[in-house]
């Protein structure tokens, strides 16, 4: 077991590697960074200049691995605009973005979770048709337009909710009901197929003849055979998270890196960019190897070699 | 090749002599045609025609402004008249006719989308999963390295990088959206790989190519097109958000998801330009799901139980 | 049958008809059933697959397969009881308890998620009040010869051989002193090896127990070691039944012989097997009159008129063919 998780660790890293090579090469296809930080008037010389002084006339793979052990530091160069380490930039919006992806995610899993596994329970009824049926629609509204809908109708018209921005809890209801529509929908028939699939399952059959009451057969072999095929739905639908914060942020003004990281794009500032989308990436790789970590752990099948 | 196929799907069904009869055939085309639901491919249906013949129909020039007429309600509201029938935006504008128009960035982007992004994802697939090795694993880290990344992020870089447009919006989610089609289409290739008509083609010495494409391929095109019916919402929607974020189509030509951000500053004064876009955009991803959904059920070999 | 017959019956089967409402037509999976078992005897039920066996083996459990198929009519009598007529709850009591199943795969009938002792236990946790459950299971281990139950308790499945499972599993069907036991292909999923080890110790516990045992099986092999009567299923009808001896000896119905004679001989040195010309009917649309006809060498204009009834030939030996005189 514990070679898998050393194994598990070494596979993240290269993946976390080749997001940074990845966000590297996107930069600098952008074109000269140079460019942007002078005015147009520069001299050659000063371009010259701030060119050696960013270690941009290096060759290509020497720049490459400087980045890397800079980002092995946790430094990731200064923003353009404002000359501050991105970095830092970066953590002083991280707490607002996790108040809200905290807040949407666990508004969509009570949602999505008993929609998804009741329906699969009660597969065929009218509980089912119309249980999906709403889940069918949650994912056709584009999670953007729900948001200015939602806006339109509780802020401009009934004025309960404020519009956009950032504050006590009031403010925070309306781009996190955004946020929760972007996934909440394709979790629950995630979580129903999944259901489903160990609804089939012989040994759930064979505990029904066994006598053992329905409900303990769900609560004993169902819902913990699904446990992990949950959790493992409700990782991979953070990456999804992640990018709907991005334009949940936008719509509500909400201070987040995905606020920051569209403001560094329109203003080319591409240390803040390349940063986020490295943390962002990191962020994801950790949270999927805590999955299989915990997965490790529940299925005796791994557990016991 | 073709024998082998024939032969091995036809072993254990008594009384069938080979293929089917022509006619019996075109039976099972109509009993099929029968059970396709109406409604949401009349939606997609309805969508192509808008977007091929959106100068016949749309009844105004979408960029044609007016700024006398500026921000009128649809007809069915007071102010509103049947010249606009959905009201005009901020320049005057006619709402339907950009809605129309609109209709055609949509349909580009989520046909060409999802066509690039799935012959992308459907090649890996079938590659990873033949070979397996190295060739997997090499396959398999980048997926999950794309899978990683935020596709809005990545999406952000590279349109901020060479600009917004029609093209470079399907290149970016053709260059997004492939690992989706990777995972599943491996796992099956997978399991082909190791079935009996596979190795008999190799003893009798056929080239791996060949293989692929004459054996791996046409049975993974199942899975292939419901993921591919189901993924055309998926690209009209990104498509929406990144016009929405100005990283999308130029203005002015029209875009659902361009209107939406338009409409967004006036949200207070006219409901109307934000509102009715979304919808247009809910019908028709709903189509597209429904239609995905209804193929799903239809490729799914279990269906072939049910006797 | 005498009375004092019927007071032996563990389990009567009257009339009993299932079928399955699909979408593309009605399937009549079991059409008009009689049967009866008697305590402590082995009954063997024989047929292919869908000939209906296992629709029959779960329905005395009181289970049908949902939600197409439905129970068109009959009784199903345990000890006089007709479970038909009982309710969800009275159902789980039955399940496990006064009746219990030895499903077919034992790999796909354990949860890899719990170990082997809870999942012997649950049965006997749910049927039989208060008890040291911890030692019940161990003790029923040991009858089931399972090596160091101790230990074993704290197994998982996976940690298991295929044997070893199924006795697991016949433990667990054991624990709770059923009346009347159904084996549905035991030994199907087993390595050869393994599977005479598993009838040897299914027929020790039926008959250290004394228990009323159903067999289900495609196995005539099987059913030669095990049972003591038999009974021939094909197309959802019992078209013979008969002691176990006297149907191998005078096989009556045409399906019967020619299963015997399908039966590979190692004395007569046959190179070529016999094999019953023709293939079994499409369920949704079975042929008139006798199901068997089609491929029956003695088949005349009145067998495909209506469907034989059944004829009993001696005490215990009945047959369902018009023709079984001439035969």
């Amino acid at each position: 077991m514990g070679a898998y998780i050393v194994r598990r660790l070494g596979q993240s890293l290269i993946v976390i590697l080749g997001v940074i090579c990845i966000t590297f090469a996107i930069s600098r296809v952008v074109g000269n960074p140079v460019v942007l930080l002078l005015p147009a008037e520069a001299t050659e010389e000063q371009r010259v200049a701030l060119m050696k002084d960013l270690g941009l006339d290096k060759p290509m793979y020497v720049q490459l691995g400087i980045y890397i052990s800079k980002v092995a530091r946790l430094d990731f160069g200064r923003s353009f605009r404002s000359g501050e380490p991105a970095m830092k930039l970066l953590l002083d919006r991280v707490p607002a973005s996790l108040y809200l992806c905290f807040a949407g995610t666990l508004l969509s899993v009570c949602i999505a979770l008993p929609l998804g596994i009741i329906s699969a329970i009660k597969r065929g009824t009218i509980f089912d048709r119309v249980g999906m049926t709403i889940a069918l629609l949650g994912q056709s509204i584009p999670g953007f337009w729900a948001g200015i809908m939602m806006i339109l109708l509780f802020a401009v018209k009934l004025r309960w909710l404020p519009p956009s921005g950032y504050g006590p809890p009031q403010y925070v209801i309306l781009p996190a009901v955004t946020l929760a529509f972007f996934f909440a929908a394709a979790t629950a028939r995630m979580t129903r197929s999944n259901i489903l699939d160990v609804l089939d399952m012989e040994y759930v059959r064979y505990a029904r003849l066994k006598g053992v009451p329905e409900r303990i057969v769900i609560l004993r072999h169902v819902l913990r055979n699904t446990f992990i095929g949950i959790l493992n739905i409700v990782a991979l639908q953070a990456g999804l998270l992640l990018g709907g914060a991005v334009i949940t942020e936008f719509i509500f003004s909400w201070p987040g890196i995905g606020r920051l990281s569209l403001d560094a794009i329109y203003n080319r500032d591409y240390p803040v960019v390349q940063a986020t989308v490295i943390l962002a990436a990191a962020f994801f790789v950790v949270l999927n190897l805590l999955v299989d970590i915990v997965h490790i752990a529940t299925d005796p099948r791994i557990r016991k070699q | 090749m073709r024998t082998v196929v024939g032969e091995a799907r036809t072993i254990g069904e008594p009384g069938t002599k080979g293929a089917l009869a022509d006619g019996q055939r075109i039976l099972k085309l109509k009993k099929v045609v029968r059970r396709i639901p109406k409604a949401s491919a009349l939606i997609i249906i309805g969508l192509v025609l808008c977007a091929i013949f959106a100068p016949l129909i749309a009844p105004h020039d979408p960029l044609a402004q007016d700024l006398v007429n500026s921000l009128k309600p649809p007809f069915f509201q007071k102010g509103g008249s049947v010249s606009h029938l959905l009201g005009t935006d901020s320049l005057g504008r006619d709402i339907l006719s950009r809605m129309i128009y609109g209709a055609r960035v949509s349909a580009i982007v989520g046909f060409a989308g999802v066509l690039f992004s799935g012959l992308i994802g459907t090649f890996l697939g079938v590659l990873a999963g033949y070979f397996g090795g190295k060739i997997d694993a090499v396959i398999m880290r980048v997926t999950d390295m794309m899978l990683s990344l935020p596709y809005i992020l990545i999406a952000i870089a590279i349109i901020g990088a060479i600009g917004p447009s029609l093209r470079n919006i399907i290149i970016v989610l053709a260059i997004t959206q492939w690992v989706g089609y990777t995972r599943i289409i491996r796992f099956e290739a997978m399991g082909l790989s190791k079935s009996e008509f596979v190795d008999m083609a190799v003893i009798s010495g056929s080239r791996w190519w060949r293989i692929l494409l004459t054996h791996i391929l046409p049975n993974v095109l199942n899975s292939a097109v419901v993921l591919a019916t189901l993924d055309v919402g998926k690209m009209i929607v990104f498509e929406s958000a990144l016009s929405f974020l100005g990283l999308g189509v130029k203005p002015p030509t029209p875009s659902w998801g361009g209107m939406l951000a338009d409409g967004r500053i006036y949200l207070t004064v006219a409901w109307w330009i934000a509102t009715l876009p979304g919808v247009a955009i809910v019908i028709t991803v709903l189509g597209g799901n429904l239609l995905g959904d209804w193929l799903r059920d239809e490729l799914d070999p279990r269906h072939q139980l049910k006797a | 049958m005498t009375m004092k017959e019927k007071s032996r019956n563990v389990l009567e089967v009257n009339n009993l008809s299932i079928h399955f409402f699909t979408d593309r037509g009605v399937v009549r999976a079991v059409e008009n059933i009689d049967f009866a078992v008697r305590d402590g005897e082995v009954w063997g039920l024989v047929g292919e697959s869908a000939s209906g066996k296992s629709v029959i083996g779960q329905a005395l459990m009181g289970v049908v397969a949902k939600p197409a198929g439905r129970i068109m009519s009959g009784e199903i009598l345990l000890k006089g009881e007709d479970i038909l007529l009982k309710s969800p709850h009275a159902l789980e009591e039955m399940r496990g308890g006064r009746v219990a199943i030895i499903p077919q795969d034992p790999t796909t009938a354990l949860n890899p998620l719990l170990t082997v002792g809870f999942q012997i236990g649950e049965s006997f946790r749910y049927h039989c009040q208060g008890g040291d459950l911890h030692g019940e299971v161990i003790g029923v281990m040991k009858t089931v010869h399972i090596p160091a139950p101790e230990m074993r308790y704290e197994d998982y499945p996976h940690q298991l051989s295929g044997g070893l499972k199924q006795r697991a599993i016949i433990a667990t069907a054991l624990s709770s002193r059923p009346e009347l036991l159904i084996a549905d292909e035991p030994t199907s999923a087993l390595d050869v090896t393994i599977q005479v080890q598993i009838i040897r110790l299914i027929r020790e516990i039926q008959r250290e127990f004394n228990m009323a045992m159903i067999l289900i099986t495609h196995n005539l092999g099987l059913v030669a070691k095990m049972a003591d009567r038999v009974a021939v299923l094909y197309c959802g009808r019992i078209v013979e039944e008969a002691p176990v001896k006297e149907l191998f000896k005078s096989p009556l119905h045409p399906y019967t012989r020619g299963l015997l004679a399908s039966l590979p001989r190692g004395d007569k040195g046959d190179v070529e097997l016999y094999t019953i010309p023709g293939h079994l009917p499409n369920p949704l649309d079975l042929p008139p009159g006798c199901s068997f006809a089609p491929r029956c060498a003695y088949a005349e204009d009145e067998c495909t008129g209506a469907v034989p009834g059944t004829e009993w030939t001696s005490e215990d030996h009945r047959v369902a063919c018009r023709r079984w005189r001439q035969l």
